[in-house]
């Protein structure tokens, strides 16, 4: 390079004083890319430099074996540069500590604020003075001195929330990163579908309409007859409607793609799966309106497709949907690495060692097990699935070892904010409607903003 | 001499002439099996057709009308029976081939087998359109159906805009159009418009549950509007959004190449891609108001129609998924009518879902590629 270019360049260059010229705060973006790039260029110069300094050295000195430590001028640069490149992915450990930390102050938040904005009495004060007994309560909770005012039930509800979002985030990235599409979600295999099929066919034939007066009395009696199979009959039945939903679309991919599966036919088949399920839903609904408009398998219909916390009050469903998916998330995690190679490509990752087969069955099979859990105790919540995974890759990039446990947070956290919104606007019954909307507005936002699909991995 | 491309035409012309046989034979069965009534004569039915229409067309102009011309309406106990279930029979067989021929020009316009006018949230909208209807006119709901047009061409082209404002938005950085965008905003933009009429759906039902029969009624195509006023708005659209697609049938397959290769062929892909979506959409629209949702059949149907052409040529994809759209309407239109559950015919969506389903798989089994 000539002195008279770097002349040039210095005065194509802009002034560094505030007064003058151009004067930003923040360097632009382009800017920014533009340093790397240039980071980039000088380390590679400065490699070559290095490289050819070292081939003369050999050459002059061959047969001589000597160690030099790399103290010349153009390997400290080089160090520099690639010093810069690797601040940026140390961003990403301080957003997860972040998240975690959030995650901690909004659980205790959301256990503490109990306030629901009705007509009749919203007044800060009141607002206050609840919350702080709420919080009175929580702490004496937590450090054993017992519970009172039902707290116990409302820290379960919080339990159960953490875990339903976190999951379902979870299951969405592993979704997003198996199948290499952006728009794969929980739902694309239809386990959505499957789960409402199962609720449908246990409220047609399964629920007893009994008419009359005598009802309550013969309950508490037929209750205790039943064993703990037919006490929970919904959840079984719902959770039996996702699995054959999974294996039913699965089996249908595998007959389309002659004995391999082909991503694209996946979501084909999950597509008009969910289609034909859903279209089944709305005829059922209608026949059963149709005959009786206060039907109460009408509701127990409905309840599902609307997702909500109502089972939340008992200890046991919380241990028994932790019981599911603790181990579930924990496979997950362990599996990082191989989620990793999954996701450059079929070959790729049998050239690295990944039996592919065997990863993507068992990324499929706990995904749904995580999601049928999920569905059958808190019914259908969309979008978490979807939107939170790729949230999270913005923050903390593609590597599965820390998109995992940071989608994990980013959804646990999302979903307690939301359920705090739904308690305070009284739609706690809505929540998939709830999480739909604001979901999309962000997804809609986010995709805008960041450029569309160029920039969605 | 007999050419290759002489025995290819001769082959494509016998294909044409059997499906369009099969169309008019399924037409001619639907008319004369519609319902566990006995059948009646098409001819008679074709006589009465022309003198409702005449008196169809006087009313509307305020027309005096002497009725003792008419009194083949007194003879004849079928006659208002028969007229319906023609204009019926019409209706359905237009929307089913306008749904088909819209899903084949979208798949063919953007080169995915996953592509259909349902992208652009146009069965959302409609969804929204006739919620709105009804939360806005409760009790008189069912007495004025015209003015639903009105609001789910309203609520479909705000979904519509939505997306395709969206699309552009997200690809201005790449300075033009970004296909993918659209298919990926339109999915959201339709999930949460379903997700926002289920919601919808509960409100009604919590004013009044009647209402919701209604909305469903509207929605699932139970109840076909077949008074003149719709059916002249219905034919109006339907002959203004075939037309444009039946003239730039041969245009449509240089999308297949990309767009400096087309538009050095002398085809404009944008335009084309523009007048592709406003004729899909305005055709959906109407189809789905007047039979309500069909489901997948806008996507299900081209595939299956590509695997019997063993190719993907616009023109023929175009005329043979007209014709299998109007024929599986039809029939199933025939067979829900004869089946009734809880004292009324079934909802046809569920039936062509069922129908079109072993097709797509087993034509989608048997093709190597996903898009031919």
């Amino acid at each position: 390079m000539s002195d008279s270019d770097k002349g040039s360049r210095k005065i194509k260059m802009r002034p560094a004083s505030p007064g003058g010229g151009n004067s930003r705060i923040r360097p632009r973006k382009s800017e920014n890319r533009q340093a790397v790039r240039k980071a980039g260029r000088e380390q590679k110069k400065a490699l070559k430099a290095a490289e050819t300094k070292d081939k003369e050295r050999r050459r002059k000195d061959s047969g001589r074996i000597t160690m030099r430590s790399s103290s010349s001028a153009a390997d400290v640069e080089a160090l520099k540069a690639q010093k810069a490149v690797t601040r940026k992915f140390k961003r990403g450990n301080k957003a997860m500590v972040i998240l975690a930390v959030a995650l901690i102050l909004v659980f205790l938040f959301s256990s503490a604020f109990f306030v629901t904005l009705s007509r009749e009495h919203f007044y800060l004060s009141y607002a206050l003075e609840l919350s702080r007994t709420q919080a009175m309560r929580f702490f004496n909770f937590i450090t054993g001195a017992g519970a009172e005012g039902g707290i116990q039930f409302i820290t379960y509800r919080n339990i159960m929330i953490v875990m339903a979002g976190a999951c379902l985030a979870a299951s969405g990235a592993v979704y997003q990163g198996t199948f290499r599409n952006v728009l794969a979600s929980p739902s694309t295999l239809g386990v959505m579908s499957g789960g409402s099929l199962g609720n449908i066919l246990y409220a047609l034939f399964f629920v007893t309409i009994t008419t009359g007066t005598v009802r309550s009395s013969n309950l508490a009696s037929v209750f205790e007859q039943q064993n703990a199979v037919m006490r929970n009959l919904q959840s079984f039945m719902v959770l039996a409607g996702c699995f054959g939903a999974v294996v039913l679309v699965v089996g249908i991919t595998l007959l389309l793609g002659r004995g391999r599966i082909r991503s694209d036919y996946l979501i084909l088949t999950g597509i008009i799966f969910s289609s034909l399920i859903g279209t089944f839903s709305s005829m059922v609904q209608y026949y059963l309106i149709e005959k009786n408009s206060d039907d109460p398998r009408i509701d127990i219909i409905r309840n599902l497709t609307m997702g909500g916390f109502v089972n939340s009050y008992k200890l046991d469903q919380v241990l028994i949907m932790a019981a599911f998916l603790v181990p579930c998330g924990a496979i997950l995690i362990m599996m990082s690495g191989r989620l990793d190679a999954l996701a450059l490509g079929d070959e790729q990752a049998r050239t690295m060692g990944v039996n592919v087969r065997l990863a993507k069955t068992a990324a499929i099979g706990v995904n749904t097990v995580m999601t049928a859990v999920i569905i059958a105790f808190c019914g259908q919540i969309g979008f978490i699935g979807f939107i939170i995974p790729l949230a999270a890759r913005r923050i903390v990039g593609p590597g599965f070892r820390r998109l995992l446990p940071a989608s994990m947070l980013l959804g646990a956290v999302v979903l307690l904010v939301i359920y705090d919104a739904a308690v305070f606007t009284n739609m706690t019954g809505y929540l998939n409607v709830l999480t739909s909307g604001i979901g999309s507005l962000v997804m809609i936002a986010a995709y805008i903003k960041g450029g569309g699909a160029a920039r969605a991995d | 001499m007999r050419t290759d491309k002489k025995k290819r035409r001769d082959a494509d012309r016998k294909i044409y002439i059997i499906f369009a046989a099969a169309l008019a034979a399924m037409f001619i069965i639907s008319l004369c099996f519609r319902t566990a009534e006995p059948g009646f004569i098409p001819a008679q039915a074709a006589a009465n057709l022309w003198s409702a229409l005449k008196i169809g067309l006087a009313e509307l102009f305020n027309r005096p009308l002497a009725l003792d011309k008419f009194d083949i309406i007194e003879k004849h106990e079928f006659y208002y029976e028969s007229v319906s279930r023609l204009k019926e029979s019409l209706v359905t067989c237009i929307a089913g081939m306008a749904v088909c021929a819209g899903g084949a020009a979208f798949q063919t316009m953007f080169r995915n087998p996953l592509a259909s006018p349902n992208i652009l949230g146009i069965s959302t909208g409609v969804n929204l359109g006739t919620a709105m209807f009804i939360m806005l006119f409760p009790t008189t709901a069912m007495g004025m159906l015209t003015r639903r047009y009105i609001y789910c061409y309203a609520c479909a082209a705000v979904m519509v805009g939505i997306t395709i404002l969206s699309g552009r938005l997200a690809g201005r950085r790449l300075g033009r159009f970004s296909v993918q965008d659209m298919l990926v905003v339109g999915a959201i933009v339709s999930q949460f418009g379903n997700v926002l009429a289920m919601y919808f759906q509960f409100k009604i039902e919590e004013a009044d549950s009647t209402l919701l029969t209604s909305y469903q009624e509207l929605s699932m195509g139970i109840y076909v509007m077949t008074d003149l006023k719709s059916i002249l708005i219905f034919l109006i659209s339907m002959a203004a959004s075939i037309l444009p697609l039946y003239m730039l049938r041969y245009r449509m397959n240089a999308s297949v190449l990309d767009d400096p290769e087309a538009r050095s062929m002398g085809v404009r892909p944008d335009m084309l891609r523009t007048a592709g979506m406003v004729c899909g959409a305005v055709m959906s629209v109407t189809a789905l108001v007047e039979c309500g949702d069909m489901g997948i059949m806008s996507m299900a149907v081209p595939p299956v129609v590509r695997y019997l052409m063993k190719g993907a040529d616009f023109r023929k994809v175009l005329y043979i998924s007209m014709c299998v759209g109007g024929t599986i309407m039809l029939f199933a239109r025939s067979v829900c009518s004869m089946i009734y559950v809880a004292g009324m015919a079934l909802p046809i969506n569920f039936a062509v879902s069922l129908i079109v389903l072993p097709l797509f798989v087993a034509a989608l089994s048997k093709t190597r590629s996903v898009y031919a």
